[in-house]
């Protein structure tokens, strides 16, 4: 819902075409869930294709306002959560972000945080700092390589640090289950 | 779903790679970062117990019940899956348990004749996305009895157009007393034509008797392995076909006896409550293939096995029937027919009549020629069996959609 509506300000704003498919991956949970997911999986593809970063730290307004659009539309397209006040009051104040786009993260922002707040997540919130930090040293360390850094190498980065994730991820697994056994 | 976007994150990544753009390789670690986040949260407990009625009945819905209580301050979605034996069927629940809630979910089980262990159902919790689940056993195994359902029977004989239970009255009685000569009339059963009337009148004249009840109706039906095989089971046409007998009986008093391959499994005496004696037929229906063997014919044993008292199998339950008393074996004629024999020729003051489903229409033959070959073959030895049993005692031969009407000019 709020994922919809703030795609298609960001689609508007930034002259964008794939955000005005993400009210149809949206609406096709309503059908099947893994339906959504698949059109999800093509909305990421296609937006990869738009939205083009050569480096860490050019990553501008556009890039992070499609980005936790996009983490938001998986959310919602998933989630059985039922909306509350917040969710609502964001959906209405969306097209207010046509006149500021910095309006736009910082109601996606407040969308997020939303989500966190009715979660009450534990272990999970040590997975998020996880993220923001990984992203942040990564930025950093590319920072101090100077003419050294491009693209491929960010990538495989990045990419290790997702493998990382991986491997904990099946470790937690293996603990979960060992304190359940 | 998480397939699906772990492949997401793989192909994210190589856009990543092979285009030099690194918003994919955001995405795809932002897509990692939330399915991380969600397993990590995901940490379910529950207490649940499922309550099922002791006595059910075939064919006939019963209200299951399960308790479960969230220990957890998270929402969870739960499906049930039932694992009960073949033949039962259930519904599946699936509901939102919100978080520390306690609630009872009612829901539907169909069950199938027999004495059963059930074991406990299979919790499924899931979490709000549908990403990850983990899985529950409560509880310990529960015995049930599933009996005969008396109002399926009644149903079942209701929507059978074939069934005439009214002329079926007095299907079981001894012409004792000759009253007089009349017209053949068409369903007149042709072994009470009087051919010298019928010579003298110059058309066909029956003889007619005054039916007199003399004794108690005792029906012996065989619950062994193969009767319990085949879509339908023969016990399951069986059992309908004893609640038809029963419910012809109106006013009389019936006996159910129960034996298989090895021996009498129970005897009920007489009564004039008859339809309870259905109920007590709990016997589950079986799996496989039907053998569809014919047994040899032999009361007689040869050789030194005649002195060799006999083990094993034995129908002794003559001494337990009083006075004259009618019994109607109901048996697919697949094993012991020997023993079966000895039995019907003991009888001194009653009669008997087998009434045998058979075993061929009781299958369901694959559409290939070897199949259906040797199906016949097996249908014409087994005619063959039937042809030299009726020498000893009238046989019956059933298919699964013969009810009483069939039977009755032949027990008539």
């Amino acid at each position: 819902m709020i994922s919809s509506a703030s795609a298609i300000v960001i689609a508007i704003l930034y002259g964008l075409k794939t955000p005005f498919l993400a009210p149809a991956v949206f609406l096709a949970r309503f059908m099947k869930k893994e339906v959504s997911v698949f059109l999800y999986f093509l909305y990421c593809v296609l937006l990869s294709y738009e939205l083009s970063i050569s480096d860490m730290l050019s990553i501008d307004e556009a890039a992070v306002a499609a980005l936790l659009s996009a983490i938001l539309l998986l959310d919602e397209s998933l989630s059985e959560r039922k909306r509350n006040f917040v969710d609502y009051s964001i959906f209405f104040l969306m097209p207010l972000g046509l006149l500021s786009p910095p309006f736009v993260i910082l109601l996606l922002l407040i969308a997020l945080l939303n989500i966190l707040w009715v979660d009450r997540p534990g272990l999970g919130i040590a997975i998020l700092l996880y993220g923001v930090i990984a992203v942040y040293s990564v930025t950093m360390l590319f920072r101090g390589m100077g003419s050294y850094r491009n693209p491929v190498t960010e990538v495989l980065v990045l990419s290790a640090i997702c493998a990382f994730l991986i491997l904990f991820s099946i470790l937690l697994n293996f603990l979960k289950a060992k304190s359940g056994s | 779903m998480k397939r699906i976007l772990l492949s997401a994150v793989l192909v994210l990544l190589v856009q990543a790679y092979l285009l030099a753009n690194i918003f994919p390789a955001i995405l795809a670690f932002s897509i990692l970062i939330y399915l991380a986040y969600i397993e990590a949260e995901f940490n379910p407990k529950i207490e649940a117990e499922r309550i099922l009625p002791k006595k059910l009945y075939d064919g006939e819905g019963s209200k299951a019940v399960l308790r479960i209580r969230n220990l957890r301050k998270k929402d969870f979605v739960v499906a049930v899956k039932e694992r009960l034996p073949e033949g039962f069927k259930a519904e599946e629940p699936e509901f939102l348990l919100g978080k520390l809630e306690e609630r009872g979910v009612d829901y539907s089980v169909i069950p199938s004749r027999g004495v059963y262990r059930i074991r406990s159902p299979e919790i499924l919790v899931w979490d709000l996305r549908g990403l990850f689940f983990s899985k529950f056993q409560i509880g310990s195994e529960q015995e049930i009895e599933v009996l005969p359902s008396i109002e399926k029977l009644r149903e079942e004989a209701k929507i059978d157009a074939r069934l005439r239970l009214s002329q079926a009255r007095g299907v079981i009685g001894f012409p004792v007393e000759f009253v007089a000569l009349r017209r053949f009339q068409e369903g007149d059963d042709t072994r009470r034509i009087d051919w010298k009337a019928t010579a003298r009148f110059g058309e066909l004249i029956v003889r007619e008797y005054l039916k007199e009840w003399e004794g108690d109706v005792y029906v012996a039906l065989d619950i062994g392995r193969e009767m319990r095989k085949g879509k339908p089971s023969k016990i399951d046409y069986a059992v309908i076909v004893i609640y038809q007998i029963f419910r012809a009986l109106a006013g009389k008093r019936a006996g159910l006896i129960l034996y298989d391959e090895f021996g009498v499994r129970n005897f009920f005496r007489a009564t004039l409550e008859k339809e309870r004696l259905v109920e007590q037929i709990k016997v589950p229906r079986l799996g496989g293939i039907q053998s569809l063997r014919i047994p040899r014919i032999g009361t007689e044993r040869p050789g030194f096995l005649r002195k060799i008292p006999r083990k094993g199998f034995s129908l002794s339950f003559l001494n337990l029937i009083q006075g004259k008393s009618f019994l109607i074996f109901i048996t697919d004629l697949s094993t012991n027919v020997g023993e079966l024999l000895r039995v019907i020729s003991e009888l001194k003051d009653c009669r008997a009549v087998i009434i045998s489903p058979n075993p061929v229409l009781f299958s369901e033959p694959k559409l290939e020629r070897e199949e259906i070959l040797r199906l016949y073959r097996r249908y014409v030895e087994r005619e063959e069996m039937v042809r030299r049993l009726n020498s000893f005692v009238p046989v019956i031969d059933v298919g699964p959609k013969d009810l009483l009407d069939e039977i009755e000019p032949v027990i008539g």
